[in-house]
């Protein structure tokens, strides 16, 4: 581990000098005790880095973008909780088709065949508001935060929020896991059907439904 | 106050506080995307601006007045401008022009 002085002066020389590294980049360089200090200090260089010439005038559209993007994160009236709406804004503007996403994720925890199938339709239920966020895996959350390039404690907190399920049967499209009823914890039926799955159901079935240590 | 609307739950009273703090980082999100120093066209800087807003909105609903917006902004702006794996806008289709053929009746 290196010392916290080192490691601030190589960051103050890499934003000046334009190079792409994030802030947990230097916080994983030094110990857990000195992470905070090393944190605040930055936030002190970036908070002198934005006062110093004063912000841009900004198109007033920008704005309206904004006000819009936060309506539609907090919106109750979608039911489908701030994660969704999250994962599909930032797909969105990174680009990111559904499909290169899932095939990230099969990568990541060596899914293909039928079990890719599973987790295809497992995240379809996720980005339209069929699973709670409670249901969710730590695990799938860091994957889906290192593909995204977001902080995963910031998607765990959106999932923590998303925990309404809407008032209307949630269809899910495609065949195997059916209908998701209000009263009804996707996962407690998974459990259910775990003794005759396959490893990969099983491990899907952890992913999205299988609680934070699944 | 947001740390309190966020503990009770209460989402009405944390949209509003949730709106001014994401319109204090709007132009700081434009500063530091300019200061990056990068050079695309406005489909690619708009996405970064996207992309850094959703950021900061996901962080806010997290830590509240805990974060320093100003710092925020700026940080997660520059990361996205600086971010090698940035997918671009693609580019326009120059397609040829039409030819011009009439029908000669012979």
């Amino acid at each position: 581990m290196a010392d916290i002085d080192a490691v601030l002066a190589e960051a103050l020389e890499d934003i000046k000098q334009g190079r792409a590294r994030t802030v947990p980049d230097y916080l994983k360089l030094v110990p857990d005790a000195d992470r905070e200090r090393l944190e605040e200090l930055l936030a002190v260089f970036h908070n002198h880095q934005a006062a110093a010439e004063g912000p841009d005038p900004v198109d007033p559209q920008r704005y309206q973008d904004a006000l819009e993007l936060v309506d539609r994160v907090f919106s109750e009236e979608r039911g489908e909780g701030d994660l969704p709406v999250l994962l599909t804004e930032l797909r969105r503007a990174r680009r990111i088709p559904r499909e290169e996403l899932l095939a990230g994720l099969a990568e990541r925890f060596g899914l293909a065949g039928k079990d890719r199938k599973r987790l295809q339709r497992a995240y379809h239920q996720l980005e339209t508001g069929q699973i709670e966020g409670r249901c969710l895996s730590d695990r799938l959350l860091e994957a889906l935060g290192s593909l995204l390039k977001i902080d995963p404690r910031d998607l765990r907190s959106a999932a923590d929020r998303s925990g309404r399920i809407s008032s209307a049967p949630a269809q899910a499209f495609g065949r195997g896991l059916g209908e998701v009823k209000n009263d009804e914890v996707p996962g407690d039926r998974g459990s259910a059907r775990q003794a005759g799955s396959s490893q990969g159901e099983r491990l899907v079935h952890d992913l999205f439904y299988g609680g934070p240590d699944g | 106050m947001f740390a309190q609307a966020k503990e009770r739950g209460d989402r009405d009273l944390q949209e509003p506080l949730l709106q001014q703090l994401v319109l204090r980082s709007v132009p700081i999100i434009s500063r530091a995307v300019r200061d990056s120093d990068v050079s695309l066209g406005p489909r690619d800087l708009k996405a970064i601006e996207d992309e850094a807003l959703i950021k900061v909105l996901a962080r806010l609903a997290r830590s509240g007045e805990r974060a320093d917006i100003r710092a925020l902004a700026y940080e997660i702006g520059r990361e996205c401008a600086l971010d090698p794996d940035r997918r671009l806008a693609p580019a326009p289709k120059l397609s040829p022009p039409r030819p011009k053929l009439r029908i000669v009746h012979g």
